[in-house]
């Protein structure tokens, strides 16, 4: 049925009523009275069909549109409202399309939020996980975010004043904003006028945070995009307290480097000199050329302990370790010091295990790190002292002591006695060297032996080094019965 | 009388080759191994000039040189110091502040010490004794 045709059907009803009333009462089939009541109920019993049709429309429509789940019924053309509804249900559905779509770009934008926010969270995290201090400014120079290592160059604010900022800047009032400390403050201001050329500008400054005063590096950068507005500007802060440290060390090896070369080499040049010149009688001469020798000699050494640190830590030399009696090694090492020794009237005693100590050890390397602590006692013990070379066995190690009773190491040098170019300051004088010599012992015990070693001091009443290394041969069927009984 | 000259330095070569280069100039020379061991000396008996070494065990060059600018009777001595530093060491501030005479970096010309010394004494030739 088309639409308004129930509308016009009962339109209809009603004339085909009325004019067989009207036929009825003309040809005095019915009183008026009956026809009235049939045309009365004929109009009654159309509308009540109408509003049925309608009602039933009305729920159809209530259904189709207040349904959250998009869940529609089928259409049924046979509607009152006929085009009218079929419109509004076209509309309907094509929302209901544009919904769906909206709700899976609604989805793809939240799986991409997720992603992003874990992305960003990422880079915080590693941004604070970083040891040097990252700020990063927006265009308008204000401070957008900074990692924990960088909280100690942020002024809190209830300590924000107007004395932070500097009137010649014309930033000053952002700076004060921004709330970091003075020196970057400036840095920040100098980046941000810098329009072209680098990007970054530089500064070192001191700074004390929690007591402690280092020497600081922040370098800022501007950021721009691919249109080369500024974005902002980012400043890493770094500590270079240590790396500074290390630079003056090393500065300080390399002069004593020097004046340890350079010490022998004047002896020679003198004595070239007076010869060139011909200042000396031919038994002079001669001796000179001896001391000559003795010079070039010692530069040799020089020159070539320090290729053997270099060497050694470098992993250039091979370590060869083979099965050896300890107390064979020491002896050789014993025998070198012990000339220096009697030189400087020292009383040098070996107490050696009378046991046989079986190592695997390299004994070039052994011997001379136990030449280097045997040589340190002699060069920091005064004349009429005495450096005493022991050995014993303990549990499964062996037992290296080199024990003087000479200047003794300060404890706060201590934990620092074995860093590579590090010498005691107080004793600094007595006796020259390249700091090089405990740092060496260290290498060759731990890292080639497998051994530790341990010192003990006191000032002015002398010093103790201990070497453990691991007992036993590598081939066991060499290894020696150990008699119980003997004593060290 | 020869002038008397102090010659400090833990390098027993070097000084060896001073010692035998002023002694041959005429001068009469005495050598020390460091600082301390010629400032008590010079306590006894002040040299006419002092050739000191920087890095000595007991009392640095320095030090000395302190020292005998501490006191009347030794201020005046004219003082050489001999140095293994080259850059890393400010000549001039200590030129000034101890009033050293010279400064001569290692390796030196014993002959050019010799000059230097001279004309620190204010000699033109050298000394015959």
């Amino acid at each position: 049925m088309k639409s308004y045709a129930k509308y016009w059907f009962l339109v209809l009803l009603l004339l085909v009523v009325s004019c067989a009333d009207n036929l009825l009462v003309a040809s005095q089939l019915a009183s008026p009275t009956i026809a009235f009541t049939i045309s009365l109920i004929a109009s009654l019993a159309g509308w009540v069909w109408l509003v049925k049709t309608i009602q039933k429309d009305r729920d159809q429509i209530t259904t189709y549109i207040r349904n959250p789940e998009l869940k529609r019924p089928g259409y049924q053309r046979k509607n009152f409202f006929g085009g009218v509804f079929a419109e509004a249900i076209q509309k309907i559905e094509e929302s209901d399309t544009e919904l769906v779509s909206t709700k899976q770009i609604k989805t793809m934008l939240k799986a991409r939020l997720n992603t992003l926010l874990k992305k960003e969270m990422m880079r915080e995290a590693v941004l604070e996980s970083l040891d040097c201090g990252i700020l990063v400014f927006d265009a308008q120079h204000m401070l957008e975010f900074s990692n924990s290592a960088a909280k100690d160059f942020l002024i809190p604010e209830s300590n924000q004043c107007e004395n932070y900022s500097d009137s010649s800047l014309s930033l000053s009032k952002t700076l004060i904003n921004d709330a970091v400390i003075p020196e970057l403050a400036k840095l920040l201001a100098k980046t941000i006028e810098r329009k072209d050329a680098t990007l970054r500008r530089r500064t070192e400054f001191d700074f004390t945070s929690n007591g402690a005063t280092s020497h600081y590096r922040a370098v800022a950068t501007n950021l721009r995009d691919e249109n080369q507005t500024i974005l902002g500007t980012v400043m890493v802060v770094e500590n270079i307290g240590e790396e500074n440290v290390e630079k003056t060390r090393h500065a300080e090896f390399v002069s004593s480097v020097a004046h340890e070369l350079k010490t022998p080499m004047s002896g020679i040049k003198a004595y070239v000199e007076m010869l060139i010149d011909g200042e000396c009688d031919a038994e002079e001469a001669q001796e000179l050329y001896g001391f000559i020798n003795d010079q070039i000699d010692r530069l040799t050494r020089l020159v070539n302990s320090m290729l053997n640190l270099a060497r050694i830590e470098s992993g250039v030399v091979e370590i060869k370790r083979q099965d050896y009696e300890l107390n064979d090694i020491l002896k050789t090492a014993a025998d070198v010091i012990s000339p220096n020794a009697t030189e400087k009237e020292i009383t040098f005693v070996t107490e050696l295990s009378d046991l046989y100590l079986p190592v695997f050890v390299d004994k070039d390397m052994l011997g001379q790190a136990i030449i280097n602590l045997l040589s340190n006692a002699v060069k920091y013990t005064p004349n009429g002292h005495e450096v005493r070379l022991r050995s014993r066995m303990e549990d499964a190690s062996a037992v290296i002591e080199v024990r003087d009773t000479g200047l003794g190491i300060p404890e706060n040098s201590l934990p620092h006695i074995f860093d590579r170019f590090y010498r005691v300051p107080e004793n600094n004088r007595s006796a020259s060297g390249t700091g090089l010599g405990l740092s060496l012992v260290h290498f060759i015990v731990t890292n080639v032996h497998n051994g530790s070693i341990s010192v003990q001091s006191k000032v002015n009443e002398g010093t103790c080094f201990t070497v453990t290394i691991p007992l036993g041969h590598k081939d066991k069927k060499r290894k020696r019965h150990v008699e119980p009984s003997a004593s060290v | 009388m020869a002038p008397l000259i102090y010659v400090c330095d833990d390098d027993s070569h070097i000084v060896r080759a001073i010692s035998m280069k002023l002694r041959k100039a005429g001068f009469e020379v005495e050598c020390f191994p460091d600082g301390f061991a010629c400032w008590e000396k010079m306590q006894q008996r002040a040299p006419h000039m002092i050739i000191t070494d920087l890095q000595m065990p007991r009392m640095n060059g320095l030090e000395l040189c302190g020292k005998i600018r501490t006191f009347p009777e030794t201020q005046t001595i004219p003082v050489t110091l001999l140095t293994g530093k080259g850059y890393e060491f400010d000549h001039d501030e200590y030129i000034e502040t101890l009033k050293i005479t010279n400064v001569m970096v290692k390796p030196f010309s014993p002959k050019k010490l010799l000059t230097q010394v001279q004309e620190s004494l204010n000699l033109t030739n050298d000394v015959t004794g």
